[in-house]
């Protein structure tokens, strides 16, 4: 029981730090990235190969081989998913309409999941990276201890990233962000071209992805195409639209509420008839949920605070929830 | 074509701009003074809005040169241009509807230090100073155009004219050199219109430009020291409003048609294909 808790908590710090990232993207600026979670992926993929060692089976390969610290493995995967993603930014996103943004960022993310699944030198192809070794590296360990000690982790950098989005939104940083978001043509005809902002945010959001994708790889030791079918991403936008963009505890209820409640619980529904129909099921109701909240609740179930980000207001947990009953 | 004596903010040459086919501006040619307020007035599509855009980045001109202050700022970036002293509202007044009045008129300000990531990160210390000015600032402009109990609603909440008087105070802010203001009185009860035309009066007593559109005359005499007339893409006549409107060009071309071949000969332009859409 404790372990299907710390279990659950991992998934669930972990698919929190991409919605997070995500709201930084999507919620703060309104960069509409269908995407979010190849890069996720290339950050599971270079945490792994970066820390791994070289293949010793026949006819397994990748790239890199490194055998660098876990640490090391995660923030690099963390710096290549931002990389990426400022690649992607400066070829398309800068000189496009966030209209035709999405339509991009799909193509995006087609474009990797078949190079990635189809080009066996780079992540072993189809077949993805597996026997990833733990964090703890050679040290004894039941895979219970392992969760305990991946909830503590994901965790604390779930929390360092919700204080960065926190000081970032707080911030005149935060203001040209949201300005950004609702009007493009305002913020330049006041000196502020709008890439500017919108790349860092694109890049940061990248990280975080990059970041989640790490701790995944080394928590489920293994990574192949069909974990980042681009279902995943739809699954996280649509955890940020029913939790509340544009505020992180919206972000935050979300992944948990959305994607924990009812895809990983939806795993404990009793089976019948075959095994897929699990998976259908779970499509469906987050469908249906989100169908349901943009019919009737369109800002989410947190909706963004638009009041007193600066210091003359009260802060600190309990004003913010009292915020958040007068703004509901 | 030497550029612009001291006193000329604005030097505008044989500008010209065409959607498609059809030119919206042709050989526009005109300077706007330092601390005067120009009005604009014209007939509907006479390339009013189409100039001020030009001047303020959003389009590049075919053909012609801008020059502001002495120096080049044909087809500049938005950005730029208001970096250099150009400030504008909008035809169509723009809000960034889901943020507070206040915050709309404080993302004007120039070099704000905070806009940098590194700094909201990890040195929100180094622009508290700085924030709190811009902010008594802002708060001072929106109460003196009359929007104190506005100050914290949302931008999105705000009616026609107290959009269009938020804009005027996010112009300030940006502490402009010269401001484009695109029908500032569009739709706006006249109460307000006078408000506004006090307003921009005490602007130029600080030195600041205007250069304004306008259709109502009332507000152009209690504003302009100086008209300019356009039609069909060009500069039709210029003077003080009471002499350019008993014009007969211009009456030509505010009533139209029966004397349109007259106003052609006069100023001596060909008819050209699609300009009466311009």
């Amino acid at each position: 029981m404790l372990y299907f808790i710390t279990d659950l908590l991992v998934l669930g710090c972990i698919n929190s730090i991409m919605v997070v990232g995500l709201n930084l993207q999507y919620g703060y600026t309104g960069l509409l990235n269908f995407a979010f979670y190849t890069y996720v992926a290339i950050g599971a993929y270079i945490a792994a190969v970066t820390t791994i060692g070289p293949s010793t089976v026949t006819g397994v390969t990748w790239v890199l081989g490194w055998t660098l610290p876990w640490w090391v493995g995660i923030i690099l995967g963390g710096i290549a998913a931002s990389l990426l993603g400022a690649l992607v930014f400066a070829f398309t996103v800068r000189r496009l309409r966030s209209d035709y943004l999405a339509i991009v960022t799909v193509s995006v993310a087609f474009i990797f999941w078949n190079a990635i699944n189809t080009y066996i030198p780079l992540f072993d192809g189809g077949t993805g990276l597996f026997n990833v070794p733990y964090i703890t590296g050679n040290a004894a360990i039941s895979s219970e201890q392992y969760s305990g000690i991946m909830v503590l982790l994901s965790a604390a950098i779930l929390a360092l990233f919700v204080w960065t989005s926190r000081r970032l939104f707080r911030s005149p940083f935060g203001r040209l962000l949201r300005a950004t978001r609702e009007d493009e043509v305002v913020t330049n005809a006041f000196g502020r071209p709008s890439w500017q902002p919108q790349l860092w945010v694109f890049m940061i959001g990248c990280f975080m992805a990059g970041v989640a994708g790490g701790l995944f790889i080394f928590y489920i030791t293994a990574w192949s195409p069909y974990a980042f079918l681009p279902l995943e991403s739809f699954i996280l936008l649509a955890a940020l639209i029913v939790g509340g963009s544009g505020n992180y505890w919206g972000s935050l209820l979300g992944a948990f509420v959305l994607i924990e409640g009812l895809a990983e619980l939806s795993r404990f529904i009793p089976s019948f008839g075959n095994g897929a129909d699990v998976g259908a099921i779970r499509a469906i109701i987050i469908g249906a949920v989100l169908i349901v909240v943009l019919r009737y609740r369109p800002e989410g179930l947190i909706p963004e605070r638009w009041l007193h980000w600066y210091s003359e207001a009260p802060s600190g947990l309990g004003a913010r929830i009292r915020a958040i009953g007068r703004s509901g | 074509m030497t550029v612009a004596a001291e006193d000329t903010v604005l030097d505008i040459r044989d500008l010209g701009y065409a959607y498609g086919g059809s030119w919206a501006v042709k050989d526009c040619s005109f300077t706007v003074e330092r601390g005067q307020v120009t009005g604009l007035i014209g007939p509907n599509g006479a390339g009013k809005s189409t100039l001020i855009e030009m001047l303020s980045g959003t389009l590049t001109p075919r053909v012609g040169s801008i020059h502001f202050n002495g120096r080049d700022i044909t087809g500049a970036s938005p950005a730029r241009i208001a970096r250099l002293g150009i400030a504008r509202t909008f035809q169509t007044p723009r809000m960034l509807a889901r943020l507070p009045v206040i915050e709309n008129v404080v993302l004007a300000a120039p070099n704000q230090i905070g806009e940098n990531p590194l700094r909201a990160l990890f040195w929100q210390r180094s622009f508290r100073v700085q924030e709190a000015a811009l902010r008594a600032e802002a708060r001072g402009l929106l109460e003196w155009l009359g929007l104190q109990d506005h100050v914290e609603q949302l931008a999105g909440n705000l009616s026609g004219g107290q959009r269009r008087l938020m804009e005027i105070a996010r112009a300030l802010m940006a502490h402009p050199k010269l401001m484009l203001l695109d029908e500032p009185t569009a739709g706006v009860f006249p109460e307000t219109g006078r408000l506004i035309a006090t307003r921009v009066r005490e602007i130029v007593g600080q030195g600041v430009t205007v250069l304004l559109i306008a259709h109502n005359m009332g507000f152009l005499s209690a504003v302009a020291d100086d008209v300019v007339v356009m039609a069909e893409g060009k500069v039709l006549t210029r003077g003080p409003l009471d002499v350019v409107r008993e014009h007969e060009d211009v009456i030509a071309a505010y009533l139209g048609s029966a004397s349109t071949k007259k106003m052609m000969a006069s100023t001596g332009a060909a008819p050209d294909p699609g300009g009466a859409s311009g």
